[in-house]
């Protein structure tokens, strides 16, 4: 229930956010005090008034809920790289090689849910051993006595506390390798199914998850069987048992559970904590270096080269500030991965202070050892002198706008190149192209206008060269032309658009030398309109 | 009777030959360039006047070297004036010069300075005229590929902003081939803004990796300029900046050369088509030297065969004749 507008959630008065719904408009959340007064979620809020005349509310707004989600689960990549949001409502994170920065899991789910805290969100953890298990104890392990019936028990059975929950602790931990335990005594609910699937279990007298676990496995099939008169519900019985016990498995891990984390996690990574927040440009600028020499080390173990790293600067106000940087080939100089991330550093504002640096390489490529004495000293060396300029003007300028020239097989003049940005360092990797050598080919002109110009010409034969042209709404008198050089469009490339061009090289009577040609045919004038000219280059 | 040809007589009533004049001259007349070495000093050195060889005419003339001495160094020329090289191929590998030795004269005997910034700029307004001034620095940088044996291998950085590129075209590869430039030696970037240019070209300039660094831009402030020069003349990279027609003139420059675009010679084969492609040159600034008078350009023709300039010869027809059976005063 976390708002945008800071005081927009009345503490002490019953709020409610509501939707419009089929069937009228519905509450959707509740604060604390609204659910003591009785009002439930998914009630309908004119009888949700009726009952409670001082309810305030509110329009939910999911999207911004989401968005906001999503940026939290974006500050949660300091407890583990792979994360991402679970459901409309929930984050997981894997924390896998992580506890031990913290000093512990318990640690680590305690420092969560205290910054969780400070920012306003009331939170429930639960780690486990998978992600089913996580969420089944985050969503399901802190039922009160009071919520009987409700988490989905028998009617009548007292719910009691889970035997790992604390009255203090916002947060379960089921220890490694105790997960079936952990679970056993938790709804059925709590494994992710579909409403009708509970339902049905519920219906068979499966209300916890520990009653699953002794069914053989064929027989709980058997069981949905009595519902599924004909052949197709005997299919569906057998998918809704399959969904059951893979959702079970996944929860136990006994099955691989798929999960998609928000972003790929990286190859190597390297982070620092600090108790406290760094705000002066110096001290995050001696942390930068620290941790690009570190990553350079592992790098150097590994035997790679880091090609793309990103550093993210988790800020203690739940933010996240992040700067990313190319290199053109693979490189574990500190030096140089410090300059390039230090140009971004200056863009990034420190806020209320950054508490944890992760500098992680996204993309490697393997780099034989180099030998240490004499590596400094070589690095300086010309080529690499080049490569680091390269990184440079391109991580400041954008990848795009450094660019190399590359030939392509094709006679259309504009198609016969393509500009690759140099920070692919593809002009490293691939053989010299071939290009026709320049005595034998037809001349081209430096400058090729990135769309050809229209201009209005008079000519004194129709398939002549021009004698008059107007470019830019300059005049300009022809006094030396070349061509035509016909350039036929290419067959297998959208046929009938494209016209057969005739080139002309002209010169203006002040000496300039232009690119131009004639589109389409008069021959053809009837099918295709009126040939059509362009200023393509200039020759100077 | 040549003016320039010095007299054995010293009482020949001859004209003092300043070098104020002498760019002039050159382009006046070619025969200057024989013997070789007529220029600077040796030019100087012929006040034929006998009021000249008096003692305290003696005294002056010292006194004038020792200021010339003193404002070369000001002007941080600290090569001393050497002889001119020998014009012809010889010369290519100590220097980065044109190929035409009328204009390499002017130059002296550094010939371009690889570690200074050279300013081209276009004569008039209009995007003929712009085009005209960049591939003149295009040829500059044949040149330098192909002379200086330190720049083979080495890349060449291209800056300009996207909206000149757009304005005039993006450089483009099979051109720059025929011009006799390997287009993958090329570097280019585009920024945004003319500021961010400025830093590449420094930032280029102080990798010292680049065998040049060629910067458009509309026009440069003297502070640029002059940190552009501090950084070539550190790390010994050329840089050559081309500023537009309207650019104001800046200190900062070891050369400027204004150009115009000039009709091109005679086709060999075809009349009616446009032959050797020819630019009318004029140095209008050069470091530690005198340069021509603006009004005296000369008019350079481009063999794509040689990569070299040389001066246009005066008749028409006569594409292939003797290069220095004569040349042409005014663009």
């Amino acid at each position: 229930m976390g708002r945008h507008t800071p005081g927009a959630v009345p503490e002490d008065e019953p709020f409610a956010l509501v939707a419009t719904a089929s069937h009228g408009i519905r509450v959707t959340a509740v604060n604390r005090r609204a659910a003591a007064e009785g009002v439930r979620v998914a009630a309908a809020l004119a009888d949700a008034r009726a009952a409670l005349p001082a309810l305030l509310s509110r329009p939910a707004e999911p999207h911004r809920d989401r968005t906001a989600l999503i940026r939290l689960a974006r500050w949660c990549g300091r407890y583990g790289p792979a994360r991402n949001s679970d459901g409309t409502d929930g984050l997981w994170i894997d924390v896998t090689g992580v506890a031990h920065l913290y000093g512990g899991e318990d640690k680590l789910i305690a420092d969560l849910c205290r910054r969780l805290a400070s920012l306003a969100l009331t939170a429930r953890a639960g780690l486990a051993d998978t992600l089913g298990a996580a969420h089944a104890l985050a969503r399901f392990g802190f039922l009160e006595p009071r919520d009987e019936g409700a988490g989905g028990c028998p009617p009548g059975q007292v719910v009691e506390r889970h035997p790992y929950s604390r009255s203090d602790r916002a947060w379960i931990i089921a220890p490694a390798g105790e997960t079936r335990a952990a679970l056993a005594r938790l709804p059925v609910e709590a494994l992710r199914l579909a409403p009708e699937t509970v339902v049905l279990l519920k219906r068979l007298g499966l209300f916890r998850i520990g009653q699953l676990y002794g069914l053989p496995r064929a027989a709980l099939e058997r069981r949905f069987r009595p519902q599924a008169a004909s052949r197709s519900r005997a299919r569906e019985s057998a998918d809704l048992a399959a969904a059951v016990l893979g959702r079970l498995d996944e929860a136990l891990g006994v099955r691989f559970a798929p999960r998609r984390p928000l972003r790929e996690p990286p190859i190597l990574s390297v982070r620092r904590r600090w108790a406290e927040p760094l705000i002066s440009s110096q001290a995050l600028e001696a942390a930068t270096a620290a941790l690009a020499a570190e990553l350079c080390r592992s790098l150097a173990d590994a035997a790679l080269g880091a090609r793309r790293i990103r550093l993210s600067l988790y800020r203690a106000d739940g933010t996240v500030a992040e700067a990313q940087a190319g290199t053109s080939s693979p490189c574990r100089i500190p030096a140089h991965l410090l300059r390039l991330l230090k140009e971004k550093l200056a863009l990034i504002d420190a806020g209320f202070g950054i508490d944890v640096a992760v500098l992680e390489a996204l993309s490697v490529e393997r780099l034989g050892p180099r030998q240490a004495a004499l590596g400094a000293h070589l690095e300086a060396a010309d080529g690499n002198e080049t490569t680091a300029l390269i990184d440079r003007l391109a991580n400041r300028l954008g990848p795009a706008r450094v660019y190399d020239l590359s030939p392509r097989e094709s006679h259309t003049p504009e198609r016969a190149e393509i500009r690759l940005p140099a920070l692919w360092g593809a002009r490293a990797h691939t053989p010299q192209a071939r290009r026709p050598s320049s005595r034998r080919s037809p001349r081209r002109p430096p400058f090729l206008l990135e769309r050809p110009e229209p201009i209005a010409v008079v000519a004194e034969v129709p398939e002549g060269p021009p004698q008059h042209f107007t470019w830019r709404r300059l005049p300009h008198r022809v006094v030396r032309a070349e061509g035509p050089e016909r350039i036929a469009p290419e067959w297998w490339r959208a046929l009938g658009q494209s016209r057969p061009r005739d080139y002309y090289r002209l010169e203006d009577e002040g000496g300039a030398g232009y690119w131009v040609f004639r589109e389409g045919l008069y021959q053809n004038a009837a099918e295709d309109g009126p040939p059509r000219w362009f200023l393509h280059g200039l020759f100077g | 009777m040549d003016q320039a040809a010095p007299s054995p007589h010293p009482s020949a009533e001859l004209k003092r030959v300043s070098p104020s004049n002498a760019g002039s001259r050159l382009s006046a007349s070619c025969k200057l360039r024989s013997p070789p070495s007529r220029n600077g000093e040796p030019l100087l050195a012929v006040p034929v006047s006998r009021a000249a060889l008096t003692p305290e005419a003696l005294g002056r003339r010292a006194l004038l070297t020792r200021l010339r001495e003193r404002i070369r160094a000001i002007e941080r020329h600290d090569a001393p004036l050497a002889p001119l090289p020998p014009a012809g191929p010889a010369s290519d590998a100590d220097g980065w010069t044109l190929g035409a030795p009328e204009i390499d004269a002017l130059l002296g005997a550094t010939a371009l300075d690889p570690a200074g910034v050279h300013e081209v700029k276009p004569a008039a307004k209009g995007a003929g005229g712009r085009a005209a001034a960049l591939i003149f620095a295009l040829r500059l940088a044949v040149r330098r590929m192909r002379q200086m044996p330190a720049a083979r291998g080495r890349r060449l950085l291209w800056c300009w902003p996207s909206s000149l590129a757009r304005e005039l075209g993006r450089l483009y590869g099979p051109g720059l081939a025929s011009l006799g430039l390997d287009p993958e030696a090329l570097l280019i970037v585009e920024t945004a803004k003319a500021a961010d240019t400025l830093w590449a070209l420094e930032e280029g300039l102080n990798s010292g990796s680049l065998a040049l660094v060629l910067g458009v831009l509309d026009e440069v402030a003297l502070t640029p300029a002059r940190r552009l020069s501090l950084a070539a003349e550190a790390h010994l990279v050329p840089c050559l900046l081309l500023t537009g027609a309207h650019a104001p003139a800046t200190a900062a420059t070891a050369t400027r050369w204004l150009l115009a675009p000039a009709r091109s010679g005679a086709h060999l084969f075809e009349a009616p088509a446009p032959g050797a492609p020819r630019l009318a040159v004029t140095l209008e600034r050069c470091r530690g030297r005198r340069a021509a008078p603006p009004e005296a350009s000369l008019t350079l023709e481009w063999s794509d065969e040689t990569h070299r300039f040389r001066v246009a010869p005066l008749l028409a027809h006569r594409a292939d004749g003797a290069p220095h059976a004569g040349c042409r005063a005014g663009g």
